[in-house]
This record gives C-alpha cells, structure tokens and sequence, in this order.
C-alpha cells in the first residue's frame, strides 16, 4: 500500500496558536459565546497526552461514583497505545477524558499542547475536529452520506483545505484504508471491516495528530480485525499517536505500550514503576 | 458529476434527511400546509370581496335609498327628483306573478318594468346577451334566474296574470342585476320587461318604487341617517299624491346591502385560518423534537468530528427551511384554487362579478411568512434544545430507551390500569399500549391539545347548527296556518271568506287587517321628518288560534284590547324608544295613531312587524269589515296536497277578480329560510372538517414518530415471538386512546365554546344570540369520527412497525 500524497506522515508541529483566519471568521459570527474558538495559549512539548491527577466523579441516582480517582499519564508522540482494562473500569471515561467528549472533575488534561480541561464545549469542538481523530466500535458513519461525503465531512465542519481539493483528499484517505472503489456507497451497503475503514479515514480527514479509537475492533471478525491493527500501527509509523481501547490481548500484542486501567487507576506496568 | 461537488457534505446531509424519508417529509410539509392554505386562502378570499364586491356593487350606481309604494303616476318621480339633496331619481314597476318552471311548477317571479333601458341612471340593469332592451311582450331573466328557471334565451315563459289569464312572454335575453340579491339567495326568481307589456300582464301602465341617488353633499361618511331623512321626504311627497307609501330601504353608501354577512363570513374563515395554523404549528414543534430526538446520535458524531453547535444548528434550520419552502410550493397554488373555488360560491350567491383570484405579491409574502418563519420559530426550540446535546450523552444513546422517573402522572396511571386489571379486560400488550401512551408526555400533550382543540370546534359547530336550527323552530312555531294570502288592496271580510272556503280542501279561514305604516319617535309634527321607521301592523281578529308568538315581554293581545300594539323584537331594533306599557305613535296614511305597547313578539325573520287588534284598529283606518290578508288552514298535512291546494287558491281568487299579491305556502317559505341558513352551516361544516383533517394529521405525525423511535422496541418484541398483527396492534390502541382521551376533554370544552360561538355567530349574522342547543350528536358523530380518524391515523405507521424484521431493527441507527 502506497501513502498518500497528502502529508498524514508529516507529523505537524503541534499548533502554537489556531490560524488567524479561523478566529477572524468566528468573530463575525452571531453568538459570541457559542462562536468563540479562539484557544488558549498551548505549551510545547514532546508529549501527545498529559494528565496530571485527574479525577471524575458521576452522580447518579444511587449516589456518587468515583470512574477515574487521579490518573497520572504521559503518552508521547508517534506511540501507539493499547488501554486495557475490564468493564466498568473506567477506561472509557479515561479515553474520553483525552477527546475531551467528557471533562474531569478535577486534575489538568494536556492533548496535543492544549489544555482541554479549560476550553468551553464549542472550542473543544472545534479542537477536537482538527487534533484529535475518533473512531468508535460501531463505526457511527452518517447512514445517509456515502462514504466519500462521510470523509468529507470533518474537513467541512472544521473548514480545513481548499474546497476544491476536499473530495481529492478524502479519496487517497479511502485508498490509504484499502477501499476507495467503495467510495459511492452508503454505509448500510457496506460490511463492518468496510464501515470501520471508513470511519478511520474519517478519522484521518483533518490530519490531526491524534487518533483516539474505542474498541475498533469490537464488531469485526479476527482477521478484519487484524488489518485495521496493522493500518493503525502503519500510521503510528507514520508519526501519529494513537490511544486505542481493546479487550483483545493478540490485539494488545501489537501495540508499543499497554496502559491497564483498574477501578479507576493506572495499574503500572512491569518494568515501568516509577 | 457527482452530489459532493454541487453542496458540501453537511448540506448533503440535509439534503438527504429531506429527500431519504419521504413520509416524514411528507407529513412536516402537510402540517406547514394545512395553515398555509388556510391563511392563504383567506387573505386572498378576503382581498378579493375588498376589490370586486365594491367595484361590482358601484359600477350598478346603486340607489341611495328606495321608497315601496302603490302604483303611481311618472310625475310623482319628479316631485322626487326635485327635493333639495336629491341628485338623481328614478321609477319602476315590479310586479310580482306566478310563472311556470321548465319543470311545470308554478313559482313567484318578480317582473321589473323599467321606463327607459337605454336611460338608466339608478340600480343600473345591464345587457348579458341576447336582445336589449326588451321589447314588446318579451322578457329578459336575470342570470342568476336562468337555472332555477330553467328556461333558456329563445323558450317562452308562460305567466299568470293577476286576473287569472294565462300569458306567454317571448324570453330574449339575460341582464344582470347587480342591486338584486340573486335567485340562490333569495329564492326568488326575476325578470325585466318594458311598459307596454305591462299592460299584457293584466296591470297598469304606473311606477311603484321610486330609487334615488342622493348629492354628495349630503352624506356624512357612512352614516344612513342623512339619506333616511331624505327618504321619508320622499314618503311624504309620494304620500301628498295620494299613494299608499309601506317601505323605504336605506342603503348604507358606498357598501353591498350584504358586506355584513360576507364580512362575518370571512371573520369565521379567519378564526379557521388561525387555527389551523396554530395547530399546525404544533404538529411541527412535535415532529421537528422528533427528529432531533432521532437523530441524537448523528448530532453526537457530527460534534465528535469537529462540527460545531451553530453548524449544526444552521444545518437542521435550513432543514425545517427547506421543509417551509416545499410547503409554500403545495399550499400557495392549493390556497389560490380554493380561494378561488369560495369567491366563486359566494360571488354565485351574492350575484357579483368576481374578477378571478390574482395571486397577489401581498398573499405570497404572507404565506412564505407563514410557511418558513413560523415553522423556523416553533422549531427554534427543538432544535436548540437538540443541539445542545453532548458527544458523551449522544454516543452512549443507545439500546432500549429508559422511561424517565415516574411521576404523579404515571403512578395515577399504573393506579387505573391496576385497578383495570381486577377487571382480566387487561392483556400485556393492551398495558403496553396504555403505558406507552404516557411515555412521551410533551408529546402527548401537543397531540391531544391538537386533537382536542378540533374536537372541540368540531362539536361545538355542530352545537351552533342546531342552536340556528332551534332559533329558526322557534321563530316559525308562529306558523299555525298553511297559506297566507296578501292582497294588492283591501276587500270585504266576508267576500274573501266566501271565495276561499269555495276551493275544496280547505279546513279554515281567517281573515286579517294589514296596512303598512312608520313609527314616531313622539307625537310632534316634525318627528314625522326626524325619525320614523317602517313597521308593517297586523290585525288579527281577537283569539286567533293560527298564530302563536313568543312573547319575550308583556303579553298578547286578549279580548277587549282597544289601542294596544305588540311589537316583534325586529320593531324594538329599529326603534329602541318603545317600551312595555308606553305609548307607540304609528303614522298610518295620513293619520296619526296612538297606540300603548303591550307587549314584544319574537321576530319570525319576516321584517318590522307590530300586531294590534282588528276591531279597534279597522274602525281606525276606516276599514271596518275589511281585510287585506287571509291566513289559511288546509285540510291536509301533506306538503304536496299544500302546495296544490296553493294554486288553486290563487287561480279561484284572480278568477273572482281578488287581487292578489302574494300566495304563500308557509312549509315553502321555511324551507327557504332554512336553505339560506344551511349557507352558514355549510360553511361551518367545512370549517370543522378541515380542522378535524387537521387533528388526525397530528395523531398520524405522532404515532409515526412513536413508530420510528421504539424501533429497537419493536426489534425486541419480534424477537420473543410478537406477530406483525400484535405489534400493529400496539400502536393501533395506543392511538385509539389517544383519540378517546381527547374526545372526552373536546366534549367537556364543546359546552362553553359551543355557547361563545352561537353567541357569536347569531350576533354577526342575525343581529342577536341564538337560542342555544347543545348537540348531542355532534359529540356522538366526533366520537365516531375521531376513533375512525385514530385508527386510520395509526394505521401507516403500524404497517411500517410491522414490517420491520429483526435484522433490520437490531442495525437500526
């Protein structure tokens, strides 16, 4: 399989600062708050993730529950790693912790430089469009857009690359996943690996340096199962960091790190205790 | 080239939901629809009568007012015309003869003899096709006498004249008329012929209405009481000939004798207009949630890509958008036919020129007002509320919905339904059903406000149709005899009895004074000129049986009454200063009469009229021992041996030289009056259908909703062994008790809506309330109706339910 042309290798430098066209734009827009994307200053460092005592309580009918009860972790760029941990453990609330899909109750969370933990809803989105690239385990493609338009559709949300050239991109994106001859295709006409595929490339779309993936493989047979994880270790290869949540330990095998999580805690590895 | 390079995908995306799920697309738009015709509908209807029923009704130069007399010489026109204000005057004759239908029935025609067709200056007749002006022996029919004659241009029309002698008129044209209310209306037919053929006709060659135009000058805005003024000079000058004078008609300037019925028409069109739209509002707050609430999901996953709040926000408003706009494509052209189909109708029943529906730029911008900005408004809530969704609470959406904690409400539910069980009436999937009624309470609370709210209207019209109906009963109760016969002029009482009870079938005659006259305000010489207004007096001898008044006041008239008058509620309008047990001063030719007011009569919808005993009242006049009407009992009930019985009642009496003016057989002139009742109910009918298509809409939109959303539900229940007819069934009752609840609430709200309403209707249109009736049957007919609409309604929806397999609902996003 050839790379694409378009520079997914090329790990950008994590940015600074968002273009100035990007705030000038959301300026114009009517509602100040609801528009306001312009982020905070972002530090630079080696680090693809940085949390520092994180802590995420949920209160429900039955009463308070503590999911993550002070996570430290530091991942750096270009690893590929695998969470692991039983149900309930608390490792989906880590990963969202690091998409910003849920914010922590207490503690700091560092992605990519930025401090997630201190943006507003509607920045995170934004943000999240252009740094971080999630993939669910039900794959979550549009059900009325083809694959192609699914592709397309980050890059028209964040308003990255030319117009023009949209279309382009998403179709090498397609060929980088192994299936750009099913580019026309609505989803409900493609199998689970095809429809995971898709959402990866997807995922890809806005180039960001981050890949955040919750159980990919949870719907697909072992050997669909297996390209995807070659695909993600391809990348990793490529210069992305990509967190993944999988109960599959041959899964696990493959990845460079294994981060366990156990009743809201990170188990420390053999050989890594600090 | 490919979809991607004409819209971006997020308009794709909503390109998609609008054309990839045509049902729900179709009943959004249905529901935008239904008020969007309405308004439209209206306003253009509405436009139209401001444009053509004046343009119409001024092009006729009509008469300012109209003074009804005995036959008069031409001069007394002159003597009119020459009254200081007065700006134009002018005579003519109408008489009113029997004439044979196409079909053979002998009907009333009122035949118009005009001086001068070619000169015309007041109440201008004009030319349709055929001959004009008529000539010698021939007759032109107004247009709108051409069906229910059913003669046609060419035909002759066989006329009987006052004497009894068969005529035939040669039919040489159509005029129309626009100062006369049509045929349809009135049920009347109308005819125009020269002077010449007057005397054909077995009359006089003389004028007996005068019309007149007055000067500008005169008017002060719309105000009658210039020209009433004018009018009763006019009386007297006529009367000063030596001509019996019994109404003058004062039209208000510048307006269409009828604009007050149509504008009450039109106020009832607009109430239905802003209830559809009202209710159609809500059905789209109740689908737009639906949508959202679908498609929680995606809204997750598109924030979970990097969309925005505000793009998605644009993106589901440009939806609801589009949706307006497709609306605006079916209801403009809908609204216009319809409008168009009404003004028609009532231009038919108005005889006006209706100069067509114009789609004009004001009723295009106000229905795409109606059309985008009202649904984006309902539906800026739903969506803002959906929107706001966040990616962890979207993403984790899946599965089985939970019930929200139980409230009172469903704990008052469970209650019921536990007590119902006791009763084994209850089965799981009836509970189901019943369960889930409550599940979605906004919801359901928009629906059954929606079927409620035409429920409601539904049997309250039908409620406001009776009531005019009870008024109606009420008012012709009066009626105990079967024909009443009017004379030209007075004659002997005992010659007109002799006469009558010599046609066989007849079980009873009665014979009455009548002189029409005009009430005072008091007795000074100058009130004549100030203030008098039109009364027609009866005289019936004391003790009649064939008449039986409502006396809402006093009493009726008993033996030995002298000056004593009651008066019908009609005489208490006109003339607000009379009073039970004060005095009425009625001019009466030229003689002043005094009576007390005993009494107030309800009107029987036959005009001004005031009752006074007959000896008292003959001797006053100088008329003792003669009268000028006979009221009739038949020997037979039977409506058709009646009317028999009426013809040859007129034919005896014209062979007897009695000059007749009017036979009437009372079954007849009921029927008429309920014809143009039956206009409004009509009307009213529509108005509740419509609302009624209106209600069942909502019950479909939301069972379809409900459908789409326990999709996974039905999964389930498919895969433990639900057969397609018990999951149809599901849905079915849950709708049947949707529509039983709201049946119940529309009941107990019919009885006060049903009240204001016939309030209402009887105010704008019969100047005072109707006697109001509460129908039983409307509510009956709307429970039968809404469980027929229910089921109907669910039936879409349940099919689909029911056609899902398992495979399908368990990939189900």
């Amino acid at each position: 399989m050839q790379l694409a042309k378009y520079p997914i290798n090329s790990m950008r430098a994590f940015p600074t600062a968002f273009p100035v066209e990007v705030e000038a734009k959301a300026m114009r827009k009517w509602l100040a708050e609801l528009t306001n994307v312009s982020l905070p200053a972002s530090r630079v460092d080696n680090l693809a993730v940085s949390l520092s005592a994180v802590r995420k309580v949920y209160v429900t009918g039955a009463g308070e529950f503590e999911a993550l009860r002070g996570i430290d972790l530091q991942i750096e760029r270009g690893v590929f790693a695998a969470v692991v941990g039983k149900s309930g453990s608390g490792k989906s609330t880590l990963i969202n912790m690091i998409t910003g899909i849920d914010r922590p109750t207490s503690g700091e969370v560092w992605v990519a430089g930025t401090p997630v933990h201190a943006l507003t809803e509607n920045q995170i989105a934004v943000w999240r469009g252009r740094t971080v690239g999630v993939v669910f385990q039900f794959f979550q493609l549009l059900p009325t857009l083809t694959a192609l338009e699914n592709v397309m559709l980050p890059m028209d949300f964040c308003d990255m690359f030319a117009p023009s050239e949209r279309a382009e991109r998403a179709l090498s994106l397609l060929e980088l996943v192994d299936i750009k001859d099913q580019a026309d295709k609505l989803p409900a006409n493609l199998s689970g690996g095809q429809q995971q595929r898709v959402a990866i490339a997807r995922s890809l779309a806005n180039d960001p340096p981050l890949l955040v993936a919750d159980e990919p493989t949870g719907n697909l047979d072992n050997k669909t199962a297996l390209s995807i994880i070659e695909l993600f270790v391809r990348l990793a290869q490529a210069g992305k960091t990509i967190i993944m949540v999988t109960h599959d330990q041959e899964l696990v095998m493959r990845a460079g790190r294994k981060i366990t999580v156990a009743e809201g805690l990170i188990v420390p590895e053999e050989g890594e205790r600090r | 080239m490919k979809r991607h390079q004409l819209l971006s995908p997020r308009w794709q995306k909503v390109w998609a939901d609008l054309s990839g799920n045509k049902l729900r697309t179709m009943l959004v738009v249905l529901s935008i629809s239904v008020g969007v015709f309405a308004v439209g509908m209206v306003y253009s209807s509405y436009l139209m009568f401001e444009r053509d029923l004046t343009i119409s009704w001024r092009s006729a130069s009509p008469a300012s007012a109209s003074v009804y007399a005995d036959p008069f010489e031409e001069e007394l026109v002159d003597s009119v015309r020459s009254l200081r204000g007065v700006k134009e005057a002018e005579g003519r004759r109408n008489v009113d003869l029997r004439v044979q239908t196409a079909g053979g029935e002998w009907k009333q025609m009122m035949l118009t003899a005009l001086p001068d067709y070619n000169e015309q200056k007041v109440n201008l007749v004009r030319p349709q096709t055929g001959a004009w002006p008529p000539g010698d022996g021939d007759v032109l029919l107004e247009r709108s006498s051409l069906a229910p004659l059913g003669i046609r241009p060419g035909e002759r029309l066989l006329v009987e004249t006052p004497l009894g002698r068969k005529r035939s008129l040669k039919v040489t044209g159509v005029a129309y008329d626009p100062s006369q209310f049509p045929s349809v209306f009135s049920g009347r037919l109308y005819g125009y012929i020269n002077m010449d053929t007057l005397e054909k006709l077995d009359e006089e060659r003389r004028l007996d209405q005068v019309n007149f135009v007055v000067q500008p000058w005169v008017l002060r805005g719309k105000d009658t009481g210039p020209i009433e003024a004018l009018g009763r000079k006019a009386w007297s000058k006529i009367e000063e000939g030596g001509v019996d004078v019994y109404w003058l008609q004062v039209n208000k300037p510048g307006e269409h004798p009828m604009q007050s019925a149509i504008n009450a028409l039109i106020a009832l069109l607009a109430v239905l207009g802003a209830l559809s739209l009202f209710l159609g509002s809500f059905l789209l707050v109740n689908t737009v949630s639906a949508i959202l609430t679908q498609q929680t999901r995606q809204i997750g996953i598109m924030k979970a890509i990097g969309g925005q709040r505000d793009q998605i926000l644009a993106m589901y408003l440009a939806l609801v958008g589009a949706y307006g706009v497709i609306s605006l494509f079916v209801a403009a052209p809908l609204g216009a036919l319809a409008a168009s189909a009404l003004t028609g109708f009532i231009a038919g029943v108005f005889n006006f020129d209706s100069g067509g529906v114009e789609l004009s730029a004001e009723v295009l911008l106000l229905e795409a007002g109606v059309a985008i900005l009202i649904p984006l408004a309902a539906a800026l809530w739903p969506i803002w509320k959906g929107t706001g969704v966040t990616v962890r609470e979207a993403v984790s959406d899946y599965g089985i919905q939970d019930v929200a904690a139980k409230d009172w409400l469903d704990h008052g539910v469970d209650c019921l339904l536990a007590r119902m069980k006791r009763f084994r009436a209850m089965n799981r999937p009836l509970l189901l059903s019943l369960r889930n009624t409550f599940r979605r309470k906004g919801r359901l609370a928009l629906t059954l406000l929606t079927l409620t709210m035409a429920g409601t209207v539904f049997m309250a019209v039908f409620s406001v149709r009776t009531s005019l109906y009870l008024t109606l009963d009420q008012a012709l109760d009066y009626f105990r005899y079967d024909i009443g016969v009017t004379f030209t002029e007075s004659y002997r009482a005992k010659r007109i009895e002799q006469v009558v009870l010599g046609v066989p079938g007849m079980r009873e005659a009665e014979t009455w004074g009548f002189t029409p006259g005009r009430v005072l305000r008091d007795e000074r010489k100058e009130a004549e000129d100030e203030a008098s207004k039109n009364v027609f007096i009866m005289a019936p001898p004391m003790g009649t049986k064939l008449v039986e008044p409502r006396i809402t006041e006093g009493r009726w008239l008993v033996e030995g009454d002298e000056s004593a008058l009651v008066v019908n509620t009609e005489v208490l309008k006109d003339n607000p200063h009379l009073q039970v047990g004060g005095p009425a001063v009625v001019k009466v030719g030229n003689r002043r009469l005094r009576f007390t007011v005993v009494g107030v009569a309800q009107s029987t919808l036959g005009g001004p009229i005031a009752f006074a005993p007959y000896p008292w009242l003959s001797e006053s006049i100088q008329e003792a021992g003669r009268a000028q009407l006979v009221q009739v009992v038949a020997a037979s009930a039977d409506q058709a041996e009646q009317k028999k019985l009426g013809r040859a009642l007129e034919e005896h009496l014209k062979q007897n030289s009695l000059k007749v003016r009017e036979v009437e057989v009372i079954w007849e002139a009921k029927e008429r009056i309920r014809a143009q009742f039956d206009i409004l109910t009509t009307f009213l009918l529509i108005m509740a259908v419509l609302l009624a298509v209106v209600g069942s809409l909502g019950l479909m939109g939301t069972m379809g909703i409900n459908v789409l959303e326990r999709t996974r539900e039905i999964g389930v229940m498919r895969a433990i062994g639900a057969s397609s007819l018990a999951i149809g069934k599901v849905f079915i009752v849950e709708a049947l008790f949707i529509g039983l609840l709201s049946w119940l609430a529309g009941a107990l709200l019919a009885v006060p809506v049903a009240m204001l309403l016939s309030y209402q209707v009887g105010m704008l249109f019969l100047q005072a309330p109707l006697a109001f009736s509460f129908s039983f049957a409307g509510i009956v007919i709307w429970l039968a109706l809404s469980t027929a609409l229910s089921v109907l309604a669910s039936l879409l929806p349940a099919w689909n339910a029911a056609r899902l397999s398992v495979r399908e609902v368990l990939s189900y996003e």
